[in-house]
């Protein structure tokens, strides 16, 4: 049961993330617009664009499910700040960002376990 | 001025638990005023001080990250790799256990053909603390040695007895245990080196047989590939392995002394679908034989038991244990005299004996180790007047060709051994043999790692390490100045002394 309800809060943010990403690494104009405005295009842009790509793909898979979330976490963090520093809030952005932080944090917080630092030592 | 310089760990943790947020701030303040790739780090030490955040107020498990966050977690990396640390860099070549380098390197060169001789002088003790042989002032020469043979068998007169040329046989490895390369290139190499495997207790032995080598097959406790659902004994399956032509012996095995008491264990790590099916058993969960056979509650029923295997399979039967008590094997004995019954050979084990998996304390602290068990079952079965109705194996640890002409001085007529094989294989005594994760291919089911394992060039590492240790053996026999491997005894032996540590090390 809670394995099921955990799929939603891996669905939901993998499906924004890939869209995210797309829109990155094929460089959609709004996208383009956004990472000039940071001073990153097109390198940070590229970047991020990977990172959000790895992160909704590991996000799907069962094993590694909470490394994804981490990683999404991270990126999300920096989108916050961005938005935070640089371009202010408009309210699709902000929908889709809390979406994936909160869903990234709840997957976090039940399967941190997974993760190598944070999880019992199967050594001595 | 010293004390300045001492690390204090402490202090460096203070540091750093300090350190990480304010690097975050610092990173969050250049990516604001500079360039916005700077807050990839503010993102990295954002997380890592939620991460410290974590360690030192929020779980509960480990005091050490609760009081010194992530400064602690470098003591768990570098114990985590310490077994690695000491193998490679710290460990004395005589220390390692179970085998010391320099029992695994005479048999990396045996098994490799190349020069065995050592340089300056030994590496062991010298002080009464180990067995050593008596040599002869008149050695024989090894071209009039008489060969040696053992026939299985013989007492019974049975038309399918059993005869080795030599006296080291592969003991008892299953299917299970060891992957399928490991298991095909022991097999190969048994076949070229003309020696008999043990197919250990997996089942119908499906690889060991694909080599065409002489077999013995193992009946453990819960005799998988010939059991009923009750762990009874399934006669009409038995008598199908029996007939395989490559079946020469049957071994029923009471206890072995990894784990003497208990009875197989087979973790799940280790179960794929194959040898679920293969044995007959499921795949979620570790599978654990029982204790005892079912049909042997006292002495009189595990003599019949003896003698209906003995009747199905019409093939030499041996009997493999770890001894206990030497009473209790007395009464054993003598129902064996009583009802005229008795195995064809019996395999004793030593605590020392290996495992794939025990439980630690039946590892550590359970069993006879094999040179006190060895003289001491010699000795019963001497006065029980029945020493020549039976042959006598001796296994547990014996890898080295100067320790198996002990065990064969000690009233053994042939060696098992397992590890020493395994060694041959390429075992680097990684010790993951629970765990699938054997990094030379032997322990694991792991397609990645056993690719490592190509089965032609192990199995000639097989055969030379037979081929080595049977040239050592003969060696050893004539300058003791003996003609023959009967005639060795207790008496070719310095026994440990009280002086030394009175262990008998091996």
């Amino acid at each position: 049961m809670k394995n099921k309800l955990l799929w939603i809060f891996q669905l939901v943010p993998a499906a924004i993330l890939f869209g995210t990403a797309y829109g990155k690494l094929s460089s959609k104009p709004s996208e383009v617009h956004l990472f000039s405005v940071l001073g990153m295009e097109p390198t940070g842009r590229f970047i991020i664009g990977i990172v959000e790509g790895l992160a909704a793909l590991l996000l799907l898979s069962p094993r590694y499910s909470a490394a994804g979330a981490f990683l999404a976490l991270g990126t999300m963090l920096g989108a916050l700040i961005a938005h935070l520093t640089v371009i202010g809030f408009d309210p699709k952005h902000t929908l889709l960002l809390s979406s994936v932080l909160l869903s990234s944090l709840v997957v976090l917080i039940a399967r941190y376990r997974h993760l190598p630092l944070l999880g019992p030592k199967t050594r001595d | 001025m010293a004390a300045s310089w001492t690390v204090n760990l402490e202090k460096i943790s203070r540091v750093v638990n300090f350190g990480l947020p304010a690097l975050t701030v610092a990173f969050f303040l250049a990516g604001y005023f500079s360039s916005f790739y700077f807050h990839f780090l503010t993102v990295f030490f954002l997380l890592m001080t939620l991460i410290n955040i974590f360690y030192r107020r929020v779980q509960k498990d480990h005091a050490l990250l609760t009081n010194f966050g992530w400064v602690a977690q470098g003591r768990y990396l570098l114990e985590s790799i310490g077994p690695e640390l000491r193998q490679y860099l710290f460990t004395t070549d005589t220390e390692e256990r179970p085998f010391s380098r320099v029992e695994r390197m005479e048999v990396y060169r045996k098994s490799k053909d190349i020069d065995a001789s050592s340089a300056f002088g030994s590496q062991l003790e010298f002080d009464g603390s180990e067995y050593k042989l008596r040599h002869s002032m008149y050695p024989t020469l090894v071209a009039e040695a008489e060969p040696y043979a053992l026939t299985f068998g013989e007492e019974r007169g049975l038309p399918s007895a059993y005869t080795v040329t030599k006296p080291v046989m592969i003991s008892a490895m299953s299917y299970g245990s060891l992957g399928k390369n490991a298991v095909r290139a022991l097999a190969r190499g048994a076949r070229k080196a003309g020696i008999p495997m043990n197919t250990g207790e997996g089942g119908l032995p499906k690889y060991h047989l694909m080599e065409g080598c002489d077999l013995i097959f193992q009946m453990g406790t819960a005799k998988f590939g010939c059991r009923n659902e009750d762990g009874s004994l399934h006669e009409g399956r038995l008598r199908e392995i029996a007939r395989l032509p490559q079946v020469k012996m049957i071994e029923i095995k009471f206890s072995q002394g990894a784990k003497p008491g208990k009875g197989g264990l087979l973790p799940r790590e280790k179960i794929t679908r194959e040898i679920a099916e293969l044995r007959g058993v499921p795949m979620d969960r570790d599978v654990i034989s029982p204790p005892a056979h079912v049909e042997c509650t006292d002495p009189d029923a595990t003599v019949r038991f003896i003698g209906r295997v003995q009747d199905i399979s019409e093939l030499p039967v041996g009997i493999k244990f770890c001894l206990g008590r030497e009473a209790e094997f007395r009464v054993l004995v003598r129902a064996m005299a009583r009802h005229q019954i008795f195995p064809d050979y019996i395999a004793l084990d030593g605590a020392e004996g290996g495992t794939g998996a025990a439980p630690k304390s039946f590892m550590d602290d359970l069993g006879i180790p094999i040179l006190t068990a060895l003289p001491a079952v010699h000795q019963i079965l001497k006065e029980e007047e029945v020493r020549d109705r039976l042959k006598l194996v001796a296994a547990g640890k014996l890898v080295n060709p100067g320790k198996q002409l002990i065990a064969l001085s000690l009233g053994a007529q042939a060696v098992y051994t397992a590890r020493g094989f395994m060694l041959a294989l390429g075992c680097i005594q990684a010790l993951t043999c629970n765990r699938n994760t054997c990094p030379v291919g032997i322990t694991t089911h792991n397609p990645a790692l056993q690719r490592g394992l190509d089965i032609e060039v192990k199995s000639e590492r097989v055969k030379n390490y037979v081929v080595n240790l049977v040239h050592d053996h003969y060696e050893l026999l004539t300058s003791l100045g003996k003609r023959s491997f009967r005639e060795l005894n207790e008496d070719n032996l310095l026994l440990p002394t009280a002086a030394g540590t009175g262990r008998g090390r091996l």
